[in-house]
């Protein structure tokens, strides 16, 4: 019987860690320091052996949560995702004199949300891990309860949030009424046993789902949330939320719409394209016009969902393995801009306006350094690993025959480079008037920025282990 | 008067979830556009009584218990986020949140 709990271990090992900080938190005097982070890094490592162990036996849990090789690719990205973004928390939660027992057991049941989302293959099972990594998630965005910026960044996060899942709920609904179950492979075979031309009622549960999904990946018109969000909260926050939760949503995406909803594509392919091009389109023009770099990069976000949306719509033969190498590049290079932004905090002034970084590299050569590859990595300059990533989903689009799509794609990420290197021509060739206004550099957060370059340039110049590894791995759900 | 039918349940949460949509965007407190959020989630809920009892099976309810916890949870979340905010400024309209721009 124990057996059937196998495919929600890594998930039950960063709930102990997390259950595991909040009782460490209870036991803390004022004031003590523990080492409450480690304890996360403690869950992270037992969650990395336990999907080792899980890969390629396809094991499931109760028949909702399937430990098949799409989840636990994505779990391995959540791992990397939770064990960089507890190295770039340390200095922030020190700062701001934050609960670290509670910063850190949120963090983690955000991932074990997130885990959760990934492997799960029955539409409650989601809606019920997106509500846990959410609600987690909202409540770290307003954690600096003493900052009224924070404090609406916080709701209108939540605002939004909540209503969105209001709408993926009614599209559960429509999906239930509609094929009396919520398991993705019953809905899938009901929804293609039944006629071909889409009912009313199909197009509801399909129509609510996507609007449910949208908001969560911030795609256009459901991204207003996005920069106030990623703004108001802690650097190390954003960077968690902006990569973790998107991986998550967009691994319950594609096994919703390319499993179960894979017969009524015709429909939403359509509909997912459109929204594509108008997320690429929007986050990268209004990101040109950003003075902030937490927005700006909000909205670069925006836009590297939009062509995450493509790898989706063309998930052919190529496109296959683009979803997950993107996401994982995607996750491995914002992380690191926002730890660069998250170690560049000074608690009193937060650092994040563009004409901030003017004259960084006379102070933090390393840092600025770092920065300039992050932010080439998401611009797609070879050989980072943003211009592999952005090249197989834009020769997908093209194998697929979207190629409105690829050229949008190609020319956002023209415009994009614009203002990811106004921030390099400020760190380098402006000097700064007022110097050292940044704190010190921690050891653990320039160990975990070192090794988030180290990952962008392995994935850049020697990819094909870990393109074949996605591929393989999205082939185990269609 | 004959019993409803599984339509009239539908017809009856579709309006419960546009009037609560309505109230996210119409109201000006934000006690009353956490309840409108909570109206639209209680539609779905009666969706899926309506189905549950349409198809014979007993599912349907028993997401309803799971979508009921959620709600508390969401709740208790966004009420603490709310008090908060009003520690801040003191007010509930929506309007006087002015540090991020919408």
């Amino acid at each position: 019987m124990i057996s059937s709990l196998n495919a929600i271990v890594p998930m039950l090992c960063v709930t102990a860690a997390g259950l595991a900080a909040m009782v460490a938190e209870s036991f803390r005097d004022p004031g003590e320091r523990m080492p409450i982070a480690g304890l996360g890094i403690v869950g992270l490592v037992g969650a990395a052996v336990a999907t080792l162990l899980l890969w390629n036996h396809n094991v499931s849990s109760f028949g909702v949560v399937s430990a098949d090789n799409f989840g636990l690719f994505v779990t391995w990205i959540l791992i990397i995702v939770g064990a960089l973004s507890i190295a770039f928390s340390g200095p922030t939660v020190e700062r701001e004199r934050l609960p670290a027992g509670e910063y850190y057991a949120l963090m983690l049941f955000a991932i074990a949300g997130m885990m959760l989302m990934a492997t799960a293959s029955d539409l409650l099972i989601i809606f019920l891990a997106l509500e846990v990594l959410s609600i987690a998630v909202y409540v770290l965005t307003g954690i600096r309860r003493d900052s009224a910026q924070a404090s609406e960044a916080a709701f209108k996060y939540f605002l939004l949030g909540a209503f969105s899942s209001t709408f993926f709920l009614y599209g559960i609904a429509f999906t239930y009424g509609l094929t009396g179950s919520t398991h993705l492979d019953r809905v899938g075979s009901l929804i293609a046993a039944q006629a071909m031309a889409p009912t009313p009622m199909q197009l509801l549960a399909v129509g609510f789902l996507l609007v449910g999904f949208a908001f969560k990946v911030s795609a256009v018109p459901f991204h207003m949330w996005t920069p106030d969000a990623y703004e108001g909260a802690p650097p190390a926050v954003t960077g968690f939320m902006s990569t973790g939760v998107k991986a998550a949503a967009f691994a319950a995406f594609a096994r919703v719409f390319l499993t179960a909803f894979e017969p009524l594509r015709g429909d939403w392919g359509v509909i997912l394209s459109v929204v594509a091009g108008a997320t690429m389109i929007v986050g990268t023009v209004v990101g040109v016009a950003q003075s902030n770099v937490k927005r700006m990069l909000a909205y670069s976000s925006i836009a590297h969902g939009g062509y995450l949306l493509v790898a989706l719509i063309a998930a052919n033969d190529v496109g296959k393995g683009a979803v997950l190498f993107y996401l994982l590049t995607y996750a491995v290079t914002n992380l690191g801009a926002f730890g660069v932004i998250a170690v560049l905090d000074n608690g009193d002034r937060a650092n994040d306006r563009v004409s901030d970084y003017a004259g960084l590299w006379n102070e933090h050569p390393g840092l600025a350094a770092l920065m300039t590859i992050f932010l080439l990595s998401l611009g797609g300059f070879p050989p980072m690993a943003g211009f592999i990533a952005k090249w197989y989903v834009f020769s997908a689009a093209v194998k697929a025959g979207d190629n409105a799509l690829a050229i949008i794609g190609v020319l956002t990420s023209v415009v994009s480079v614009f203002f990811y290197l106004r921030i390099v021509v400020m760190m380098y060739m402006t000097s700064s008037s007022q110097p050292l206004r940044f704190p010190a550099v921690p050891k653990i957060a320039s160990v975990a920025l070192a090794v988030s370059a180290i990952l962008i340039f392995y994935l850049g110049i020697l990819p094909t282990r870990v393109l074949d590894w996605a591929a393989e791995s999205i082939s185990t759900i269609f | 008067m004959p019993a409803p039918s599984l339509g009239d349940y539908l017809a009856l949460s579709a309006v419960l979830f546009a009037i609560g949509a309505a109230g996210v965007f119409v109201r000006r407190n934000l006690i009353t556009i956490l309840l409108s959020i909570e109206i639209m989630l209680n539609a779905v809920n009666l969706t899926f009584v309506a189905f549950g009892r349409a198809l014979g099976s007993a599912d349907g309810q028993i997401i309803v218990f799971f979508v009921m916890t959620v709600a508390a949870a969401e709740a208790a979340v966004g009420l603490a986020i709310v008090i908060t905010l009003f520690r801040h400024r003191e007010s509930l309209n929506p309007d006087s949140f002015t540090a991020l721009k919408w």
